[in-house]
């Protein structure tokens, strides 16, 4: 019975559809663009002290940065995770630059930009409506608009190299200070040649109601980019920040290293949220980061597709009582792709929670890992955990990992954590085709719904992409 | 299902051929490593792996199960109890490899420690590794401190604190360990956890 079963499961795997399979023909564009200065491949002091010069940053800044290289070249590679051996650092654009100047209207954006976003499908009436859109095109944010009412709040939503030229406060304080250098070889290339990303503070208590958004793009070949993100949430204030990513198809290697750091003061609450969906040649390996303060809630929401290797695990590091930590993360890998994707959370102030989520869906070969930490040091009583990992596997090609670790130091700590693996039940399948439903629809259905707990978290824009990314997967499945 | 006790080493390994208990027996608790690798090779068998320990103030414990699927229609249960008193240190890992041939296997883990003292260290590490994609394998792992709501309510009942606490900590034992079938085990295990 088992067996035969499987045998209609395997079936249907062949004819299943990989969700970037049509990705060349939705946004497999590759607009020819025309970069102002084009630095040099390959990576070494000169050109580490050439963009700092370039930007005009404040001497502190180009010390930072050659610190940092000097601490990537000490760093070892990770040997866990994925394979990261095919990275040639030397084989990389450090910094481009297409225009000169950041635009500040909508008229002054290339048109040859405009048209990149026009295939992306980003409406015109949505940049009005959203609070404030960011698109990083090449290294640098050339298309900015803030609204009025977020600059009546005294909100500051800008690009980090414009931000650090007009508030430097912000960044002898902060910048750096929540992921240094040291913290792992990645994070310390992106501190050597970090360009763009976005700068955003959030004064006392004020409120945002629409979220800040912001879509980052990947447009020359083997372009690195290393967005450097910094946003200072001030006590009793809420934001949601919003990014989304689509990469036109490259066939060579493209590196994405991001840091992003976040600092949540207390009483203050803050979500990030973000659909990365890089084309299948993308190494994805990003430190997230965010401190959160007496009170303060902070929440990750992660969503993984696409890329040859994503390796990244948002934390928070509850340093403030009662600080409560939150990751909802989503993983899909499909053919050739693996997700290396999790979570950290340490509680280090007592009664501070945290609940990490993740769901993972593994199908063509594909891997996904979820790898997490949850660590509770002996100052933190009365923490309390909760871990939860589900992983689908669609057919018998892929693969699927758990690498949780849980280190307490706290007696009075109350930790869980469960996972599950499993496939798609023949049942469900049954019922659901018995109702009338073929079956890519059956499971088109069954795994949207095995991943609907994080996607009803997301702006609806997003969700209907996700949903309809599922669909596409599904899609011809029968026969 | 036929039980089996097994001593630990640093590197101990069975291969399961015919449906078995295993039941973890621990030489000493002063940090010594010990691992446990289960092997199925044989289609269609079951196993269960079945871990209790108490470690008393400042003992200490470094333990690794692995359930290895090899072959299809296995399966594994393995369920760790451990309860720590002042300054302990207990470290699990376990594991649940599933191999691409070990089609229609159910491997689960559950691991749950019982914090009774102060200033103790737990690191739990459940993995899972499946290559297989017609399985099923979960774990669950729990840390947590004695429920003081419990032990308040054997005291209204006129027990003393530690009275309450050897009450569900044997509580909280016993329910594994009448899980062992051969009886002579099940006394031993019992009686190395006093």
């Amino acid at each position: 019975m088992g067996k035969k079963l499987n045998d209609i499961h395997s079936d249907k795997k062949k004819s299943t559809i990989e969700v970037n399979a049509n990705y060349e023909n939705t946004y497999g564009f590759n607009v020819k663009s025309t970069p102002v200065f084009k630095a040099q491949k390959g990576l070494n002091e000169d050109i580490v002290a050439q963009i700092s010069d370039m930007k005009h940053e404040p001497v502190w800044m180009k010390e930072f940065r050659l610190r940092a290289y000097k601490t990537f070249l000490e760093k070892p590679m990770p040997t866990w995770g994925g394979d990261l051996s095919k990275i040639d650092f030397n084989n990389i654009f450090y910094y481009l630059k297409p225009s000169n100047k950041e635009e500040k209207t909508w008229d002054d954006v290339p048109s040859e930009i405009k048209e990149t976003f026009d295939r992306l499908g980003i409406p015109q009436a949505e940049k009005e409506y959203l609070a404030g859109v960011k698109a990083q095109f090449d290294s640098e944010v050339v298309y900015g608009t803030l609204q009025a009412e977020l600059q009546e709040q005294g909100v500051i939503f800008l690009g980090t190299d414009d931000a650090l030229k007009k508030y430097p406060h912000f960044f002898e304080e902060y910048f750096g200070k929540i992921i240094p250098p040291t913290d792992n070889k990645f994070a310390a290339l992106n501190s050597a040649v970090w360009s763009g990303g976005s700068f955003v503070y959030i004064p006392k208590g004020v409120h945002l109601k629409r979220p800040l958004q912001a879509y980052f793009r990947i447009n020359a070949e083997n372009m690195g980019q290393f967005e450097r993100t910094l946003i200072i949430v001030d006590e009793g204030a809420y934001a949601h920040y919003v990014e989304g990513c689509t990469a036109p198809v490259y066939s060579a290697d493209s590196l994405h290293s991001a840091v992003v750091e976040v600092i949540v003061k207390p009483g203050a609450r803050f979500r990030y949220t973000t659909i990365q969906n890089w084309s299948n040649d993308v190494y994805n390996l990003v430190t997230k980061r965010a401190r959160v303060e007496k009170d303060g809630i902070m929440e990750w929401i992660d969503g993984n597709l696409g890329s040859r290797l994503t390796m990244k695990y948002p934390s928070c590091f509850l340093v403030g009582e009662r600080a409560h930590g939150e990751v909802l993360s989503i993983a899909y890998a499909g053919k050739g792709q693996h997700q290396d994707a999790g979570a950290k959370m340490i509680h280090i102030a007592p009664n501070t929670t945290s609940t990490i989520i993740s769901k993972s869906v593994s199908v063509h070969g594909g891997r996904t890992s979820y790898r997490g930490k949850v660590q509770v040091i002996p100052a933190a009583k009365n923490a309390k955990s909760r871990v939860e990992c589900d992983a689908l596997i669609l057919d018998e090609d892929s693969r699927s990992d758990t690498y949780p670790t849980m280190v307490i130091n706290e007696p009075g700590a109350n930790i869980e954590h469960e996972a599950t693996v499993s496939k798609i039940g023949e049942e469900k399948l049954f019922y659901l085709m018995s109702r009338g439903l073929t079956e890519a629809e059956a499971m088109s259905l069954i795994v949207s719904g095995f991943i609907e707990p994080i996607v009803k978290e997301l702006p609806l824009e997003y969700s209907l992409e996700l949903n309809r990314l599922i669909e596409l997967e599904m899609e011809g499945s029968v026969g | 299902m036929k039980t089996q006790l097994v001593t630990l080493a640093e590197n101990t390994e069975v291969k399961v051929t015919e449906d078995t208990q295993f039941v973890l027996q621990f030489p000493a608790m002063a940090g010594e490593k010990y691992s446990l690798n289960v092997i199925f090779e044989k289609p269609g068998v079951s196993g269960e792996i079945i871990g209790i320990y108490s470690l008393k103030k400042d003992q200490s414990v470094d333990l690794t199960t692995i359930s290895t699927h090899k072959a299809p229609h296995t399966t594994c249960f393995t369920r760790i109890k451990g309860a720590l008193y002042d300054n302990a240190k207990s470290s699990y890992t376990g594991k649940i490899i599933i191999e691409k041939p070990a089609q229609q296997t159910q491997s689960f883990l559950e691991d749950n420690i019982l914090v009774l003292g102060n200033e103790t260290l737990n690191t739990s590490q459940p993995i899972l590794e499946i290559e297989a994609d017609d399985v099923k394998a979960s774990h669950g792992s729990t840390t947590g401190r004695i429920n003081e709501e419990q032990v308040y309510y054997l005291e209204s009942r006129g027990l003393d604190k530690t009275e309450a606490q050897t009450l569900i900590v044997d509580g909280f034992f016993e329910s594994l360990v009448n899980k062992i079938e051969d009886a002579t085990v099940a006394e031993a295990i019992r009686s190395a956890l006093v």
